[in-house]
């Protein structure tokens, strides 16, 4: 993949410099998801960012039985950042693939190696998140406290607002525009 | 109280090496603050992070339903606040407030995007502390929200809410 391909596909991360763009290009894994595979695991550490270069990946809650979709990434899009920075704990969501997909992939090893070796290069990273992870954070708060007041009226309501909770801490209400 | 040395007392700066101490402690500013006096105000931009050197700053935000205040706990030596905001430039979601007097070392947004530029090292350290809490406060919501799910209840969720992004 080229530079100019990557920065067309991955505007977000348009500040990271030439020679750093070379350097996370070498550190990036090019994977393949086949339709109908998981990615992500649900219950089970993920320790890897993965940038979608084409195909679509649906993320999903299974419970009580019950699977229940709460939206996809697409191409230019990413998941499992939060497991890349702090692998320390798993996920609850499942993350597969709805069609064959090109991801490319970053490991918490491979970061915390960046980190080491070019961290002009892992400071453009982190700021992406930092504003990223901090703007699903505050959505999702204001969406819980919003509502708190509300308890006693939300009735059959309530598990219609959980899912939406949930796709907002999971960022798929941000990067779908939902 | 020699700067540098309280710094390497800091868990947070651990990583740091003994130059970037330096120059960290060269760029914070350290002020006795009384009793009293709000630091940090909620709904505000922060100006400043600081890391509480003696003394104990409480943290509360306005309840949601204008009534009263949340309690959200004390920060004692070596606990910072207001890095979050700083580096995400975003509002504070609580007030911070000197119970007693208080000595803190700060370091104001200028001088933090000074050393953006010039040690970025320094500053990519800080990015990653952040990063590192939004992921966990992020994850405890993930888990507060599934277990609501899995049970029809809100309270693991606003309990998770409660526990989670207490000071940025």
């Amino acid at each position: 993949m080229t530079r100019d391909d990557f920065r067309q596909q991955f505007p977000s991360f348009a500040a990271i410099r030439d020679v750093d763009l070379d350097t996370l290009l070498g550190a990036l894994e090019t994977s393949e998801a086949q339709k109908g595979s998981d990615v992500i695991s649900a219950g089970r550490k993920n320790s890897n960012l993965y940038l979608i270069r084409d195909g679509r990946l649906q993320v999903s809650l299974d419970s009580g039985g019950q699977c229940t979709v709460l939206g996809e990434f697409g191409p230019g899009q990413w998941l499992g950042e939060m497991g890349m920075i702090e692998p320390e704990t798993a996920g609850v969501a499942r993350v597969s693939a709805v069609e064959d997909c090109v991801l490319l992939k970053l490991s918490h090893a491979d970061f915390m190696a960046l980190r080491r070796s070019d961290v002009s290069l892992t400071s453009v990273l982190l700021q992406v998140f930092c504003e990223s992870l901090a703007e699903r954070l505050r959505c999702t708060m204001q969406l819980v406290y919003e509502d708190e007041s509300e308890t006693d009226t939300r009735g059959d309501a309530t598990m219609g607002w959980f899912l939406e909770v949930a796709r907002q801490v999971m960022g798929i209400a941000a990067r779908t525009g939902t | 109280m020699d700067l540098t040395r309280f710094l390497q007392t800091v868990s947070t700066f651990s990583d740091l090496t003994q130059n970037e101490l330096e120059v960290l402690e060269r760029a914070l500013r350290v002020d006795d603050i009384p009793a009293g006096h709000v630091l940090l105000e909620e709904g505000q931009k922060s100006r400043s992070f600081y890391i509480v050197m003696k003394g104990e700053v409480e943290i509360f935000r306005k309840h949601k339903t204008g009534q009263g205040l949340d309690d959200l706990g004390v920060l004692k030596s070596g606990e910072l606040f207001g890095l979050q905001s700083l580096v995400c430039n975003q509002r504070q979601n609580s007030t911070c407030r000197a119970i007693t007097p208080v000595t803190v070392a700060s370091l104001p947004k200028t001088a933090f995007s000074i050393l953006y530029n010039a040690h970025v090292s320094i500053s990519e350290h800080f990015q990653y502390i952040v990063a590192q809490q939004l992921s966990r406060d992020l994850r405890r919501l993930d888990i507060g929200v599934m277990d609501s799910i899995r049970s029809g209840d809100v309270a693991p969720l606003y309990k998770a809410a409660r526990e989670t992004g207490t000071v940025n």
